[in-house]
């Protein structure tokens, strides 16, 4: 375990590890963005991005296919592309399209293209995809009525494959959850005829607002949702099939939970909480979820 | 803050206290519409945040009221009222919900508890504060007294901590804590000087703090107060222009307040820094109420009594939309314009704390887990971990993996096949824990149960009938998968189709064409032994099995795959099957099994020539010889049984074949007889004896041959008795008798050789032909020996029967005498020998008592014709002169050319000194005595002889005289040598002549002056080399002198040896010495020549040898006295050493050696010297004369003493 500290000069809000899990991005209140080389015990930062007028909420990096490449959302609502180019990170592009804080930005499998999905307090979520041709194209839509607060896109394949299908492929799915402020958890399929998203199912289950989702990579042939709220509880959803009913499992915390994610292999769920802890979940086969570990402070 | 909303009211609002965006409001009091009508109603609106911003909003509800409002509150929302309830506060004092009726005047200000939402505090005036319970509306109470304010509240707070606190302001100025539950007043506060207070707030975190507004338009300010110090503000917001008359505290980030107030401005504060965030665009008239969203608190509303309420967005990332929106619709109006001057672009800046994450934690690749935290302010932690997921599979993986890093694979086979739970599982890991052996085919055999052991010939069963299968052509062969029909079944046809496509071997390409089982099932227990034998290997095995079935032809194929062994097997018991069979068969088992015994003593006589050629293939050498004798003793006794001449001839030619001498002997003397019988008969001029004589001679000249065809080895002729031969020797010696009584003794001897030794009735006769044939040299026997002389001296034999007189002096051969030119009396004796002879002769008259007067004659005899080459004759020669001219000369006696090492010889042990020789004729004799120091018994004579050798014309010896003190040479001798030698030698070496002459003197020196001189190196060695060893020089010294003498002093004189090493030394010498110089010696003893003195050196001391010898029989070994009598075998010849005597050959010989190759240059002569009188001895060993027995047995202490030290 390699503890890192003091990396920016205000709270930091986001960390993600990059595809190889070399690269460590980190963003922060005081509107930075950091960059560093992982080695075992050793951290050396490579850069730091600046750009944001505002506290940077979130960070995620792109499938290295496309490059090195680095999304970024902030509170002063604008969602930001980074470039790596020989050795230095640029800003590629730049969205405004909201009018409040960004809270979440979140890269779709690398299978269906460099697109870009952005949840923003003024309750709209933006999905951008970067064009062959280097252009945007930019779909926005309500999600959530006074806020959206997080976003997450389910995998390209269909649940229960291994094998995934080159580039998109009729199989290939385009569907996202999203969490608000309106306590509900939403889920979003891409409507061609509309060219557009459209709400698939609607999640309800929180009593406060819906921090963050998270949509578990696909290995076990069910689909899985994590959410998180600031009610205290964790909401594990799940599906045996993509659009069938979603039953869903009430994971109780001591403190408002802020964070979820799964492993990459789709089977443990890490939670973060208010009270700066970490604990990791995993489900039993009777379908139970125990708590497997925590993360010590 | 971007405008969200907009309600055309003026009313005083509350927001609905849950997630929805409902407003209720109701019409302000205090108000009027610009309708002025008179409606007073609760309305609710639903903001529908989500849709169209533009639109118009119309109250959902309406519901009227009697009076207007000038508060509302919404709250308490309980699981009975999900939506909560409204409570107005009411110009008439009411509060509505149900009417109730307690305050006497308006109620300003009423809320719900945060935390009991059906307690309802309101205020009044008149400084009413009823605490209201909704679930028992009776029960109210008033908190405080009516007295004791005047005042009326104005506004009112809950504490959001403290459940039962709850604080009241008027325009009284002071701020009144109560205590609900005690149901009294804790705190009073002066609003900074008894400022009006019209809002009032509490922090939504810190229970002690509180926030007041003063509407004074004189101090717009907004007072922060910590309780705790309750004497002054914490802080002092000031920014209003004009009196504050709301407030509210973002509950979700105290760091956000709103106020707005008469200035119609609505600010945004950061009450704990003092900063001013930002402001609302400026309305048109007092702002009199704003509230922050409960729920979500970046909306906000304000209403203000330009008749709107106006609901807002904290942000406004993105202010052209709305404002664009805005100002295009309105671009010319002015007042729009003013209005919306500041459709501002106010977005707050600071982020509000509801979005700010404090934690979280993602997953990487690789089990990696990144988690930040902000655990303080300005601290903050990113911690990357591993995750191990699921430990089972790790502990599985890592256990695994060091596995094979050990390479410990084996272990994990077993484990897992300890722990399998299926069969199949075990087996497999069984089998892959078989891999890892190196033998894996024979782990897989084991594996699959096939052990050799299993398989025993069962008794002999009657062959089945059923076919064989023949584990022939197999296409797949360890699969016993391949299950067809029995190839072989009853069609025989298809059998030889089979066979025939035998020959197609399937290989690995080639499928399945030939179908047929291995196991048929059918098959008797034998076939499946031995088939199972086959799939192993065990071919030994397989054979058993088929012997035992008596499955004759297949365990023969079987054999000759599975090698020696089970050939032999199958070979003894076919033959024992066979037994009856036809008798070539026995003939082959016999000879494969290598056993011809069987058939050459069973098999029929008739057939011994096939029995003998059988043995003629096959038999070995070794075993040849008995098996032919075998079958001849078969036949034999079948001709004696049978008398049939024709089975004795073929008995004897098996015997001839197998080397039997002994058995063919009896035959061939059977033979003999009969054919003697026939000559006999055939009457011819022959005398019986002649007869006898020539079937004699035909029979030992066929044995002859054949001892020489098969170079037999007579093994027995060391043996005492019990001679296989017995019978040949018999006619050998018969035979010897024959031949030696026609003179050829040489011939007898040979053949009395052959007999053992033992043998009674030969060794008289040996002895009598030895004795016979001994040189004359030292012997001056009878004449006629004499006569036999010069023909047997060559043979180095000189005076056979010479030397009657005791021992045998070695007869010194022949050589020797001859070279004893006795010359100093002969100036004629160009040969040394004859000088040598002379000498003896010369000697032998002086000492005719020594019998050698036998020797005078002899030299006299022969002296004339001994000019050359005449040894024997010479020897006698020599000796006469040299006996008239060295009266002293020793007596060499026996002459016999002796030591004929002559000079060479100085150091020899006086060969053979006969004792004849002794008698000594004093002067004579010297030079018999080759050996210096053998006869010293001999007396000085001897040694004379020895220097005797005078032919070696010892020259200068006498002159000498000098003779080198080592051999106190008789003085005769000296004189005389130098004569003797020198004419002797003549040519060569007049040295050597010391030793001839020596005889007398001389004799001596010159058998050691050879050697001191130059020359004497050379020869001296060779005859005398071995001279003090004396052994058997006779022989040596004679071959030396031969070798040496290139220019023989008299030619042939060398031919003796002995004496002529002596001879011989002055041979060497001779090149050196001229040749005669001693020629006349005995005149011109000093003068001639030059040799003189060499010689006389070299002869000095053989002289004086010859001198010592008799003296001092010599330093080494006194070998073997007596001359050197005709050596039997050739100088050099060591195989016939008698065994017992070998020793002494072979350690001597080996010491020579040893010292050959240490002694320093310095020492070479006297090494070599040491040496030719060690071959002196080891002639004379050899030719087993000279050596008596008992110095042999000295010798032989001597030599192995020494030995041992």
């Amino acid at each position: 375990m390699t503890q890192l500290s003091n990396l920016h000069e205000d709270m930091i809000h986001d960390c993600a590890l990059d595809y190889y899990g070399k690269r460590l991005a980190t963003c922060s209140s005081d509107k930075t963005i950091k960059i560093f080389e992982i080695d075992g015990q050793n951290h050396r930062l490579i850069e730091t991005l600046r750009g944001h007028d505002g506290p940077v909420w979130q960070v995620s990096w792109a499938h290295p296919k496309f490059g090195n490449i680095l999304a970024s959302a902030s509170y002063d609502g604008k969602v930001l592309i980074w470039r790596e180019q020989q050795g230095q990170f640029v800003k590629l592009a730049e969205h405004a399209n909201h009018h409040a804080s960004v809270n979440a930005v979140h890269w779709a499998p690398h299978e269906l293209g460099a697109i870009l999905a952005a949840a923003s307090s003024d309750g709209k979520v933006s999905v951008m995809e970067l064009k062959d041709d280097g252009s945007w194209d930019t779909k926005i839509f309500s999600a959530h009525t006074i806020g959206c607060n997080a976003v997450s896109w389910a995998p390209a394949t269909q649940a229960g494959s291994l094998v995934s299908t080159s580039g998109v492929s009729s199989n290939a799915v385009r569907r996202f959850v999203t969490g608000g402020s309106d306590n509900l958890v939403k889920i979003w399929t891409y409507n061609p005829e509309l060219g557009t998203y459209t709400v698939d199912t609607t999640l309800d289950g929180h009593t406060d607002w819906v921090r963050d989702v998270a949509w578990a990579p696909s290995i076990l042939p069910k689909s899985y949702i994590a959410s998180a709220s600031q009610d205290k509880s964790v909401i594990i959803w799940t599906a045996d099939s993509p659009n069938g009913p979603w039953n869903k499992k009430v994971l109780q915390m001591d403190a408002v939970v802020w964070r979820v994610s799964w492993s990459l292999s789709g089977n443990v769920l890490a939670v973060s909480g208010g009270d700066n802890k970490v604990t990791l979940w995993k489900e039993t086969l009777k379908g139970e979820w125990e708590k497997v570990s925590s993360v010590e402070e | 803050m971007a405008k969200v909303r907009d309600i055309q009211r003026t009313a005083a609002f509350a927001w609905a206290p849950d997630a929805s965006s409902f407003i209720a409001t109701g019409t302000q009091a205090g108000a009027v519409s610009a309708d002025f009508s008179d409606n007073t109603q609760l309305e609710l609106w639903d903001l529908d945040l989500a849709g169209d911003p533009q639109a118009e909003l119309s109250p959902i509800t309406a519901v009227n009221t009697d009076s207007r409002f000038y508060d509302i509150a919404w709250g308490g929302v309980t699981k009975e009222r999900p939506r909560g309830i409204i409570a107005g506060g009411l110009e008439n004092g009411n509060a509505l919900i149900s009417q109730t009726k307690e305050h006497n005047g308006a109620i300003k200000a009423l809320q719900f508890n945060h935390f009991s939402p059906n307690i309802l505090a309101t205020a009044g005036v008149q400084g009413e504060l009823h605490i209201w319970n909704l679930e028992n509306m009776q029960n109210t109470f008033r908190l405080g007294n009516k007295a004791a304010r005047a005042d009326d509240f104005d506004c009112l707070d809950w504490n959001k901590k403290v459940p039962h606190i709850v604080v009241t302001g008027g325009n009284g100025g002071f701020l009144t804590v109560w205590d609900v539950k005690q149901k009294r007043e804790s705190l009073t506060l002066n609003n900074w000087g008894r400022k009006p207070a019209s809002a009032v707030v509490w922090h939504p975190e810190q229970q002690t703090k509180l926030i007041t507004a003063v509407p004074d338009d004189n101090e717009p300010v907004i007072l922060v107060w910590d309780l705790k110090n309750s004497n002054a503000p914490e802080r002092i917001l000031r920014g209003h222009n004009g009196g504050v008359l709301s407030l509210s505290w973002c509950k979700q980030d105290p760091d956000l307040l709103l106020s707005c107030g008469k200035d119609n401005r609505t600010i945004c504060w950061n009450p704990n820094t003092g900063e001013m965030l930002g402001e609302f665009p400026v309305v048109t008239n007092w702002t009199f109420k704003t509230s922050f969203n409960p729920r979500n608190p970046s909306y906000s509303a304000t209403s203000s009594y330009d008749g709107k309420i106006v609901v807002r967005s904290l942000q406004n990332t993105n202010p052209t939309t709305t404002a664009d929106a805005s100002q295009s619709a309105d671009a010319d109006d002015f007042f729009s314009q003013a209005s919306n001057a500041q459709a501002s672009s106010f977005t707050l800046k600071q982020s509000p704390r509801w979005l700010k994450r404090p934690a979280g934690a993602t997953f990487g690749f690789g089990g990696k887990l990144v988690s930040f935290s902000n655990p303080g302010a300005k601290q903050n932690i990113v911690k990357l971990s591993t995750v191990n997921l699921d430990s089972g599979v790790t502990a599985a993986t890592e256990h695994f993996e060091k596995a094979v890093q050990e390479g410990n694979l084996v272990s994990i086979c077993d484990e897992k096949a300890e722990n399998a739970k299926t069969d199949e599982e075990k087996s497999e890991w069984k089998l892959l824990r078989a891999l890892f052996e190196n033998d894996t085919k024979a782990k897989v055999i084991e594996y699959l149960g096939f052990k050799a052991e299993d398989i025993t010939p069962a008794e002999p069963a009657t062959p089945s009938e059923e076919k064989e299968v023949d584990a022939g052509a197999v296409d797949d062969a360890a699969s016993k998968s391949h299950r067809l029909s029995t190839f072989f079944g009853a069609a025989g046809d298809d059998s030889d189709n089979f066979l025939a496509d035998l020959s197609i071997q399937s290989s690995q390409t080639a499928r399945t064409n030939n179908p047929f089982k291995i196991y048929t099932g059918e098959e008797s227990d034998a076939e499946r032994d031995i088939t199972k034998a086959l799939v192993l290997g065990r071919f030994d095995k397989a054979v058993d099995v088929a012997l035992a079935e008596d499955r004759m032809t297949d365990a023969l194929m079987l054999a000759i795959c599975g090698g020696e062994k089970c050939i032999e097997r199958v070979k003894a018991a076919y033959f024992t099957k066979m037994a009856k069979g036809p008798n070539y068969l026995r003939l082959l088992a016999s000879i494969t099994g290598k056993n011809l015994w069987d058939v050459v003593h069973n098999a029929d006589l008739s057939n011994w020539q096939e029995v003998m050629v059988a043995l003629c293939t096959y038999a070995e050498d070794k075993e040849f010889g008995d098996l032919c004798e075998t079958l001849g003793d078969r036949l034999e006794e079948e001709y004696r049984l049978d008398d049939n001449k024709e089975l004795r001839r073929h008995a004897s030619l098996c015997y001839l074949a197998g080397s039997k001498l002994h058995k063919v002997i009896n035959i061939w003397i059977t033979e003999l007889h009969e054919s003697e019988q026939a000559g006999l008969q055939e009457s011819s001029d022959d005398s019986t004896f002649s007869v006898h004589a020539r079937s004699l001679q035909q029979f030992i000249e066929k044995v002859t041959v054949f001892r020489q065809a098969t170079k037999f080895v007579d093994e027995d002729k060391n043996a005492p008795s019990g001679w296989k031969l017995s019978a040949l020797y018999e006619k050998y010696n018969e035979y010897a008798d024959v031949v030696a009584a026609h003179g050829q003794l040489s011939i007898a001897e040979k053949y009395l050789d052959l007999l053992p030794k033992d043998y009674p009735a030969a060794s008289a006769a040996r002895e009598r032909i030895r004795q016979a044939t001994q040189k004359v040299s030292t012997s001056t026997t009878t004449a006629q020996a004499r006569k036999t002389h010069p023909l047997t001296q060559p043979y180095g034999r000189a005076p056979v029967g010479v030397p009657a007189p005791g021992p045998q002096i070695p007869s010194q051969t022949g050589p020797y005498q001859p070279i004893q030119p006795v010359q100093p009396t002969q100036p004629t004796q160009p040969t040394p020998a004859q000088n040598s002879y002379q000498h003896r002769q010369s000697y032998a008259p002086p000492n005719p008592s020594q019998g050698y007067s036998s020797a005078s004659p002899y030299a006299q005899n022969t002296m004339q014709p001994q000019t050359s080459g005449n040894y024997g004759a010479y020897n006698k020669v020599g000796y006469t002169p040299g006996i008239s001219a060295q009266p002293t000369r020793p007596p060499f006696v026996p002459p016999p050319p002796k030591p004929s090492t002559g000079t060479a010889n100085w150091n020899d042990t006086p060969e053979v000194v006969r004792p004849q020789r002794r008698p000594p004729s004093a002067a004579p004799v010297p030079s018999t005595s080759p050996f210096p120091g053998a006869p010293p018994a001999q007396s000085p004579q001897q040694t004379a002889p020895w220097g005797a050798p005078p032919p070696k014309a010892t020259p200068p010896p006498p002159p000498k005289g000098a003779l080198p003190p080592n051999r106190a040479q008789s003085p005769a001798i000296k004189p005389q040598s130098p004569g003797f030698s020198a004419p002797s030698y003549g040519a060569p070496p007049t040295q050597p002549n010391p030793y001839a002459p020596p005889p007398q003197a001389p004799p001596a020196t010159g058998r050691y002056t050879p050697q001191p001189t130059a020359p004497a190196i050379g020869s001296p060695a060779s005859p005398g080399a071995t001279r003090p060893l004396g052994q058997g020089i006779p022989p040596p010294p004679q071959g030396t002198f031969a070798g040496r003498t290139g220019p023989p002093p008299s030619g042939p004189q060398y031919a003796p040896p002995p004496q002529f090493n002596q001879a011989s030394a002055p041979s060497p010498y001779a090149p050196v010495v001229a040749p005669n110089p001693y020629a006349p010696p005995p005149t011109a003893q000093g003068a001639p020549n030059p040799y003189a003195p060499p010689p006389p050196g070299p002869h000095a001391p053989p002289m004086a040898r010859p001198g010592s010898q008799q003296a001092a029989a010599p330093p080494p070994k006194p070998a073997t006295p007596p001359p050197p009598p005709q050596p039997k075998h050739p100088k050099g010849d060591r195989t016939h050493i008698p065994s017992q005597y070998m020793p002494i050959f072979e350690i001597l010989s080996s010491e020579m050696e040893k010292v050959k190759a240490r002694a320093p240059p310095a020492f070479a002569r006297q090494v070599q010297d040491t040496e030719k009188r060690l071959n002196i001895l080891f002639d004379h060993l050899n030719n087993e004369e000279v050596l008596s027995e008992g110095t042999l047995e000295q010798m032989m202490t001597l030599s192995r003493g020494k030995l041992m030290t």
